[in-house]
C-alpha cells in the first residue's frame, strides 16, 4: 500500500484534507464511494478502482511475477469486489478488505494454472538510470521476486502484505485470518529463506 | 516475551526485534546469546533483499485501459480471463464423468446384429505351387538320367520303384533312401 492509501493505524489526511479516516480505518471518501456503489450507482465504483488499482496490481505482481497475469487477476479482484460490495461494513479499512480478496485470488489462481515468464517490454524504461546500472538493477530484482514467489503459500503472503504492502502485522493477521504471533513467525521464517534462497549471490 | 526451547527468542521476539519494538529482556538476551544472534543474522539481510525487488511500472496508458477492462467485465461485456475459464474445468470434467457414468449404467436393447456383405473369397492357401509353376519338378527331370520328362516317374508303382527307376540307385542304397522318405512324409507303403 501507498503512503497516501495507509490507513492505519494513524489517522491520516491526505490530498488537502479529503481523505479523513474514520473509527474503523476507513476513509472518508472511500466511505462515500462505497455508499454510492452500495446505492447501484456504478461510476462511484471506478473511483475506488482509479484509488486501488495500483496496490492491488503491485500485490498481484508480487504473488504471480508478470504483468499480464497480474492485470488479469487485479481485474478479477475489482470484479469480486463490484459483486461483494454490498456486504461491506466498513468493519476494516477497504483496502484491507481489497486485500483479502487480492490474497484468496491470488491463491486460487496458483492453482489453476503455472506461472509464465515476465514480460519485460511492456513496462516503462527509467530513462533517468544508466543502461548497465538499471539492467543490473532490474536483474537483481527479478531474481529476488522470483525467489519470494517460491516461498511456502503463507510466508509468501505475510511477507507480500507486510514488507511491501506496508501493512501492520495486525492487518496481515486479519487479511490471513491467523494470529499476529503466526504472522510474526512466518515472516521471519519468510525472510531467513529469502536470504538461504538468495545467498551470498544478490548483494543486500 | 516469549521463549522456546533452550531459552532462546521465539520468532516473533525476533522480529520485534528487527522492528525495534522489543522488550529490554529481548534485547539483553540477544545482546548475549550467540544462537539468537545468529537467527537475527540470518533474517536481517533478507529483509534488505526483498525491499531491493521492485515492482515493474506498467505505462501510464495501462491504467486508463485497465479500468474500461475492469468497466467492461462488471457490465458483462468481456469474458473472464483464459485462466478464470480453465479453473472450471475440472468441475465439467467431473460432471461429463458422471453423465458417462449414468450412460453405461442405463439398461439397453440388445444391438442389430449387423451383416456384412460377402467379401470375395480368397484363393485357399497352400506351401506347394501348382505343378505348372514349381521349379523342383523341371530339376527332378534334369537329374533324372536319360528320362526326358516325368513320365516315367508317373507310371511307377510305389516310391521305392520311382526311386530306383529314377536314379538307377542300388537296392540297398534305395531301402535306406525309401524309408529316410517314408520317415519324412510320414507314409507307410
Amino acid at each position: 500500500m501507498t503512503s497516501d492509501t495507509a490507513v492505519f493505524p494513524m489517522p491520516l489526511i491526505v490530498s488537502g484534507g479529503t481523505a479523513r479516516v474514520g473509527a474503523a480505518g476507513l476513509r472518508e471518501d472511500d466511505r462515500e464511494a462505497i455508499q454510492a456503489c452500495q446505492h447501484g450507482e456504478r461510476e462511484a465504483f471506478d473511483r475506488l478502482v482509479e484509488r486501488y488499482q495500483r496496490d492491488v496490481y503491485r500485490l498481484c505482481f508480487r504473488y504471480v511475477n508478470n504483468h499480464h497475469d497480474a492485470s488479469d487477476m487485479a481485474q478479477e479482484v475489482f470484479l469480486k469486489a463490484y459483486r461483494a460490495i454490498a456486504k461491506f461494513r466498513g468493519d476494516s479499512s477497504f483496502s484491507t478488505w481489497l486485500y483479502r480478496i487480492a490474497v484468496n485470488t491470488c491463491l486460487n489462481f496458483k492453482a489453476a494454472r503455472k506461472v509464465p515468464a515476465e514480460e519485460l517490454s511492456e513496462h516503462v524504461a527509467d530513462g533517468a538510470a544508466p543502461v548497465l546500472e538499471r539492467l543490473e538493477r532490474d536483474e537483481r530484482s527479478q531474481r529476488v521476486r522470483e525467489a519470494v514467489a517460491r516461498l511456502p503459500e503463507k510466508q509468501r503472503a505475510t511477507l507480500i502484505l507486510k514488507v511491501y504492502q506496508d501493512l501492520t502485522h495486525e492487518e496481515v493477521a486479519g487479511i490471513l485470518g491467523s494470529s499476529v504471533g503466526t504472522v510474526k513467525a512466518n515472516l521471519f521464517h519468510a525472510l531467513a529463506n529469502l536470504r538461504k534462497a538468495l545467498g551470498q549471490g544478490v548483494e543486500a | 516475551m516469549r521463549r522456546v526451547t533452550g531459552g532462546h527468542l521465539g520468532e516473533d521476539a525476533l522480529i520485534d526485534l528487527m522492528d525495534g519494538v522489543a522488550s529490554a529482556d529481548a534485547r539483553e538476551h540477544a545482546a548475549s546469546c550467540l544462537h539468537c544472534r545468529a537467527r537475527l543474522e540470518q533474517a536481517v539481510p533478507g529483509l534488505e533483499l526483498a525491499r531491493q525487488a521492485d515492482v515493474p511500472e506498467p505505462s501510464p496508458l495501462f491504467w486508463q485501459s485497465f479500468r474500461s477492462q475492469v468497466d467492461r467485465r462488471i457490465a458483462g461485456r468481456d469474458p473472464a480471463p483464459v485462466w478464470k475459464r480453465f479453473a472450471a474445468g475440472p468441475w465439467l470434467a467431473a460432471a461429463a464423468a458422471v453423465l458417462v457414468a449414468v450412460a453405461l449404467l442405463l439398461p439397453r436393447a440388445p444391438a442389430p446384429v449387423s451383416v456384412a456383405p460377402s467379401a470375395p473369397g480368397l484363393p485357399a492357401w497352400s506351401a506347394l505351387p501348382s505343378a505348372d509353376e514349381d521349379p523342383g519338378l523341371d530339376i527332378l527331370a534334369a537329374v533324372v538320367p536319360g528320362a526326358g520328362g516325368l513320365g516315367p516317374l508317373a507310371e511307377c508303382q510305389g516310391l521305392g520303384d520311382c526311386m530306383t527307376e529314377a536314379a538307377a540307385l542300388s537296392e540297398e542304397e534305395t531301402a535306406v533312401l525309401t524309408e529316410a522318405l517314408r520317415r519324412e512324409l510320414g507314409t507307410e507303403s
